[in-house]
């Protein structure tokens, strides 16, 4: 029987009206070094990616978000207990450190989309154009057009960093130049800020009419989990 | 403190939405444990499902948007 993990916390004693977790089965708290974790028994070498799991595993880590700020463990997470335990002892300064880090805050996140229409469309082809020319050409389009997408996104992303830039205390943004999605940001953001966070959001998305914003939150912190993998340093991986 | 997530979005409903974006974040991100532990997910590739039909959505959604506009 192995753990299915849900997440990490630092001062969760006790589980009050905890969410079922993946398959129905009943949420418990591991304590350790100092630690809760929020696992379940799960008689499986595998989690299916299923709508429903997926909801469960969020719904669990959502349970406790309302008293604290946990680490969210990424969905699948599945481990032997004493696995669980030794990875608790060996990353216990890493951890203290990532709990301390989002204290008191939540994961606001933000994806900007651009309007295929209000960007234009490619320019027609030549049909004069022979079939190695044509390629080129569309070749130099994808290229240029990469580039100024790529250009276009970081321009953004500087943009609404100084719209918010006083209301949040960390941010993760992936630039995603492509031709829908210009960039998906996450804002780790002290509660007591939230109501004034999503004022300026809303004020930032009515400045700028030709782009799309999917604003959602508060999330746990899923974003800014993660610890730095010692490998990288061990091993000189930069 | 009560915590209600909210999603904003002007066309998009809202349980499609929430799903969508929960796939997003509990698929893409959260602590990773390294080591011998090993994510144990069926089908990796589903990782990235979340978050291209979240993108195909909203560009559904304003689509809709705009032609409800322009009548």
């Amino acid at each position: 029987m192995k753990l299915y993990a849900y997440c990490l916390a630092d001062d969760v004693d006790v589980l009050e009206n905890s969410a079922q977790g993946i398959s129905g089965a009943p949420v418990r708290l591991l304590t350790c070094e100092g630690f809760s974790v929020l696992v379940s028994d799960l008689d499986a070498d595998v989690v299916q990616v299923t709508g429903e799991n997926a909801l469960a595993h969020a719904a669990v880590i959502r349970s406790i978000l309302d008293r604290t700020t946990p680490l969210p463990f990424r969905f699948g997470t599945l481990v032997m207990e004493q696995q669980l335990v030794n990875y608790l002892s060996a990353r216990k300064p890493a951890l203290e450190t990532k709990l301390a880090e989002v204290r008191g805050c939540v994961e606001m996140s933000v994806k900007i989309i651009r309007d295929p229409v209000a960007h234009g469309s490619e320019p027609a082809e030549n049909v004069n154009q022979g079939t190695g020319t044509s390629f080129l050409a569309q070749k130099r389009r994808e290229i240029l057009g990469g580039e100024q997408s790529a250009a276009e996104a970081s321009t953004i992303s500087t943009w609404l960093h100084d719209q918010i830039s006083g209301l949040i205390r960390a941010e993760q943004v992936t630039l995603r130049p492509s031709e829908k999605l210009v960039l998906a940001a996450a804002h780790l953001v002290e509660r007591s800020k939230i109501k004034n966070y999503r004022q300026t959001m809303a004020e930032t998305c009515q400045s700028r009419p030709e782009l799309h914003f999917l604003l959602s939150g508060p999330w746990p912190p899923y974003s800014f989990a993660n610890i730095e993998l010692e490998f990288k340093t061990q091993f000189g991986v930069s | 403190m009560n915590l209600e997530t909210n999603f904003v979005n002007p066309v998009m409903d809202e349980n499609e939405l929430s799903l969508l974006e929960t796939l997003d974040h509990v698929l893409n991100r959260g602590l990773v444990i390294a080591g011998e532990i090993t994510i144990s997910v069926a089908d990796i590739d589903l990782i990235f499902i979340g978050l291209n039909v979240l993108v195909s959505s909203v560009e559904t959604a304003h689509e809709v948007l705009r032609k409800r506009q322009t009548e």
